[in-house]
């Protein structure tokens, strides 16, 4: 019978739960406002929820602990920290906004603001930011994604950027030197060709859903851009000159080098890592991270030794092409009832203390031009801080994700180029208006 | 005393005392005969209509509407347009609807049919082996079953892979007389599974199957469980074979059990959403979506379109009713006169 | 062939036929386990690899010790333990109340009810995500377990309903009908007479919900927001990184996740098999 007590006493129970919580009363855990002590700080006693993605390593876990602990002595007020998974923060937040149970404060991918802020999920903190002289000093190129319609609503808080991965005992072994201009870069890459071998690409040609990456650098060296907002709408700018140019030089990397093989032109950059790691590969536009999965899928063969980053050159050699500028922010979130602590939260968190401590910490690069410069006397870190400096983003529009992988708009207009069923300006113009549907939808 | 018969009758109706004003129910008389079933459905139905039909309703409701985040946020929501049948229409028009009604249905069928046949086998097969034996092959089984589905999707994913995969390890083993004969080749090294959608599906048909005949053979055993043993002693008196005996006897019972795991089954093949989603990398190969993967990546991808989304699992959800209407249809006419 | 020889030969061919479902089954979980005990190199490979070459406690030794997202992965459990549990006995209860009502009377609705529970069940479950969420945050139960407890007793119960009644149509009314008559009240005949008839059904029914609600994910993930109560197929997915994935991780903690199903399993199985059924069909 004890069962049947069990079964008795459970279903009640629910029933009892569903029945009152219907009522409406709410057992959440509401923090009490409590009445700040005439002496103590001005939030004392109240609590901000901050969202962070990932898993909290221990490094991660003290660098919140430190900042919180901060928060508390400058404020008063406590923070508590959540951790989303990173697959799955999009579901996160799509359901905190439904049901408005989202964080006060929250970690972002750059490339994801623009998306948010069509939604309306972000708060505008153009005079929070404009107000301080700490994030005054992050350089104003860096804060493109965040700007929307010439307002902020996120701030930088660790960026990063790609760079030529390539085989540097291939390079000892040939006599290559890291190239400083667009000429010697396909001559390198065809040097690899010839002696590594007709299997091997000596530069690889990165098609596949992170191609802009790749592609981006050649043709903001060459001083193009995909599209810009102008009177209100998006106009796309790939039939220009300068993109043009870029885009030439990309696709003849295959076509008329033959630097890259002909059957591998939906490759994206995780593929390319595999070949480079079976040593069929010179050279490719990727990160930093790139080193550790490549040594361990290679299982040690090649390792750092044989390993290392140059920044992509401008055409003419006038140093480095301007890279994908990636990263993350910190917002504040629409729906926050606190909206002025979550404020003091951001700029506390993105503040030159922690917001350099939190790039260093977490493997990305610091914002702050001097800690940046400090760090680019690591030579291994001097290609990404050199490129880091005169990084670009995409469009900061919400349907540039649809534009750049789910559509794959110019992906297909090299492919076209390649296969030589259409010609360069032709597939552009395509691309152009197709991208222009796209991003003013 | 009234204390002890209302704890007696929560063990039957357990939610009833907490949530009723029927007049005290005493031993056999208690309460009208009449109102026994609604009593007995009504925690059911209030789960149900809640946590299901509601939400139900509002999917519905979405789907003829222009939905985005906007729409959908607690605080301050801007309201929904209403768009009428905009969000069919565009469905019907989209190439991938074809595509994605393709896969779903030919998925659904070969693995229902597939599922079915494998799970009544090991079914029978585990009421005729040993208790030990039988505990032994229904635990590995189960294992199959419990394993959760992400780990589902990354083994399978890994046992085809292309270079490192235990299949094209185990297809290069064959004799080549025999894979040219069956296959028409006899080199399997380096045979992408997943970028072709016909051979991702076959992954995606064995990966699905394996993880669901665990459930049609415990149903199977269970309903053979409750075969009154006497049924069978009396058949093999009559001298009966195997063949007939579950023509005669197994398969008459176990008919309604059947009826159901069809029906299950075809409404959860239809929806695989988790090990497609996995194996086919996300929502990037427009030509692999089924029909769930596709309302997914509407309502979810950015910038997310609820509204079409809903409508694409309305139109899911009626595809289903159409294709089940048989079965529901002799559920009225037989069950209910009986 | 002696009719003895056949018999034997038979039950060879039974034995190696239960032995072949067993490795068809078993493969990819042990493939899982293997993986968990392989150092990463030959988990990243191009060449098969059939057993770990040393097996290496890397991966077991840093779910147990370093835990998941700042708890140890015992909190996980125990809080997937907690949900999977009640909303299985909550769902029990409430399905076979619901089963034997369809089953045994004739009412208004009762189609209508049966065609309800087919439908819903039709629906894909990410379709209904927005709406189910602010409906459980409407109830107050957001961020708790017994949100999830109650969202799985409404996922299964459809199911369990469905597949229950046909268990309790199969057993003879006869049987109800001589207890009414021996002057047993009807809790006494549901509880003597039906429930241990219903019992092998009733198992296989809750293995179902107790799997499904074990692995459930969405929900889990959006209706819960502190970390301290999430269920362990939400910890599962903190090993997948911004840029990279722990696959030995995974599969270790995917593995520590079968067991207590397998557990489960074992617990209950011995009412299925029992000769209890039997027994109370002859008496």
């Amino acid at each position: 019978m004890k069962i049947v007590k069990i079964a008795v006493a459970t279903s009640v129970t629910a029933a009892l739960a569903l029945g009152l919580a219907a009522c409406g009363s709410d057992s959440g855990t509401t923090e009490p406002t409590g009445t700040p002590a005439a002496s103590g700080p001005k939030f004392a006693g109240q609590t901000l929820t901050v969202w962070r993605l990932g898993a909290p390593t221990d490094v991660a876990d003290k660098y919140m602990n430190d900042l919180n602990a901060k928060f508390k002595e400058v404020t008063g007020a406590d923070a508590k920290v959540q951790w989303i998974p990173w697959p799955d923060a999009q579901k996160k937040w799509t359901a905190a906004l439904a049901g408005g149970e989202g964080p006060d404060v929250t970690e972002f991918g750059n490339d994801q603001v623009a998306a948010w802020v069509a939604q309306d999920a972000l708060s505008d903190i153009t005079d929070v930011v404009k107000g301080d002289s700490e994030l005054q000093q992050i350089p104003q190129n860096l804060w493109s994604y965040e700007t929307i319609d010439g307002k902020v609503y996120a701030a930088p808080w660790g960026g990063g950027t790609r760079a030529v991965l390539y085989r540097k005992d291939w390079f000892d072994k040939l006599g290559i030197q890291a190239p400083k201009t667009w000429d010697e870069l396909v001559t390198a890459a065809k040097t690899i060709v010839d002696k590594q071998g007709k299997d091997v690409d000596g530069f690889a040609f990165n098609g596949g859903s992170d191609a802009n990456m790749s592609l981006s650098p050649f043709v903001w060296s060459a001083g193009g851009d995909f599209a810009s907002f102008e009177a209100g709408k998006w106009v796309g700018k790939l039939t220009e000159p300068g993109f043009k140019e870029g885009f030439q030089f990309y696709t003849d990397l295959v076509a008329k080098d033959g630097v890259s093989g002909k059957g591998r032109l939906t490759q994206n950059s995780v593929d390319i890592a595999q070949r480079f790691a079976a040593g069929k590969v010179g050279m490719y536009v990727t990160g930093g991270w790139d080193i550790a999965a490549i040594k361990e899928q290679s299982k040690g063969k090649i390792d750092e030794s044989k390993m290392g980053f140059f920044s992509l050159p401008n055409k003419d050699g006038s140093g480095p092409a301007p890279a994908f500028q990636g990263g993350n922010d910190i917002a504040i979130w629409k729906d926050t009832k606190n909206a002025e602590l979550a404020a003091e939260y951001l700029k506390l968190a993105s503040g030159k203390e922690f917001g350099v401590r939190y790039a260093k910490e977490g493997g990305l690069l610091p914002l702050y031009p001097d800690a940046l410069t400090e760090m680019g006397t690591d030579p291994a870190q001097k290609p990404f801080t050199d490129t880091f400096a005169v990084a670009k983003g995409f469009p900061a529009s919400p349907n540039w994700a649809e534009a750049n992988d789910t559509k794959a708009v110019l992906q297909n207009a090299a492919r076209s180029v390649i296969d030589g069923k259409k010609t360069v300006d032709q597939a552009l113009a395509d691309a152009n208006g197709e991208l222009e549907t796209i991003l003013n939808q | 005393m009234a204390q002890t018969s209302t704890v007696a009758r929560g063990g039957g109706d357990p939610s009833a005392p907490a949530r009723r004003h029927s007049p005290r129910p005493r031993r056999r008389t208690g309460l009208p005969n009449w109102l026994v079933p609604y009593v007995l459905l009504l925690p059911g139905l209030l789960v149900i209509a809640a946590l299901l039909l509601y939400p139900l309703y509002q999917m519905v409701d979405m789907s003829f509407h222009q939905v985005g985040l906007r729409q959908i946020r607690a605080i301050n929501p801007t309201p929904a347009e209403f768009v009428g049948l905009d969000n069919y229409n565009s469905i019907f028009e989209s190439d991938l609807f074809w595509t994605s009604l393709r896969n779903t249905v030919v998925f659904a069928v070969v693995t229902v049919a597939l599922t079915l046949l494998l799970g009544t086998l090991v079914g029978l097969l585990l009421n005729k082996l040993g208790p030990k034996m039988s505990t032994f092959v229904v635990v590995g089984i189960m294992a199959a079953w419990a394993t959760p589905p992400t780990a589902q999707a990354v083994v399978w994913k890994w046992l085809f892979d292309s270079d490192a995969g235990v299949v094209n390890w185990t297809l290069n083993l064959l004799p080549d007389w025999l894979s040219n004969l069956v296959f028409g080749r006899s080199d399997w090294s380096g045979q992408p599974w997943f970028n072709d959608t016909i051979t991702l599906y076959l992954v995606l048909i064995v990966a699905v199957v394996w993880a669901s005949f665990p459930f049609i053979a415990v149903s199977v055993l269970a309903g053979l469980k409750s075969i009154p043993s006497e049924l069978y002693e009396a058949a093999r008196m009559d001298g009966a074979t195997a063949m007939s005996t579950f023509r005669k006897i197994t398969f008459p019972l176990l008919k309604p059990v059947f009826s159901v795991l069809v029906v299950l089954s075809t409404i959860w093949d239809f929806k695989v959403f988790t090990q497609l989603y996995l194996l086919a990398g996300g929502t990037v190969n427009r030509d692999a979506f089924n029909l769930s993967l596709w309302s997914y990546a509407e309502a979810f991808s950015s910038p997310p379109k609820m509204g079409l989304g809903a409508a694409i699992a309305v139109v899911l959800t009626g595809i289903l009713l159409v294709i089940t209407f048989v079965y529901v249809r002799n559920i009225i006419k037989t069950e209910d006169v009986r | 062939m002696s009719p003895l020889a056949r018999k034997r030969l038979g039950r060879v061919a039974l034995n190696a036929a239960g032995v072949a479902v067993f490795l068809f089954a078993v493969f990819p979980v042990y493939w899982m386990v293997a993986t968990a005990f392989k150092p990463n190199d030959q988990i990243f490979t191009t060449s098969f690899i059939p057993f770990p070459d040393p097996p290496s406690m890397d991966h077991v030794s840093r779910v147990f010790t370093q835990g998941v997202a700042g708890n140890s992965i015992w909190r996980y459990l125990l809080n997937s333990t907690i949900v999977a549990l009640s909303a299985v006995v909550i769902g029990a209860v409430f399905a076979l109340l619901a089963a034997t009502a369809v089953a045994r009377f004739r009412f208004r609705f009762r189609t209508s009810f049966l065609i309800l529970l087919l439908i819903v069940q039709m629906v894909p479950a990410e379709a209904l995500l927005i709406p189910l969420f602010t409906m459980v945050k409407r109830l107050g139960l957001y961020d708790q377990l017994l949100g999830l407890i109650v969202i799985n007793v409404g996922l299964t119960l459809p199911f369990s309903v469905w597949m229950l009644r046909t268990f309790v149509a199969a057993v003879p009314k006869e049987l109800e009908e001589a207890s009414w008559i021996d002057g047993a009240g009807r809790f006494t005949t549901f509880w003597r007479v039906l429930f241990p008839l219903v019992a092998p059904g009733l198992v296989a029914t809750s293995i179902f919900s107790f799997i499904t609600t074990w692995n459930e994910f969405v929900f889990a993930l959006t209706l819960i927001g502190d970390q301290g109560k999430y269920t362990m197929p939400v910890a599962l997915q903190f090993f997948v990184g911004q840029r990279s994935t722990d696959w030995g991780g995974i599969m270790a903690a995917s593995t520590l996740m079968t067991i207590p199903v397998l557990i489960f399993f074992l617990l209950v199985q011995r009412r299925m098999v029992s000769g209890l059924v039997a027994g109370a069909v002859k008496g």
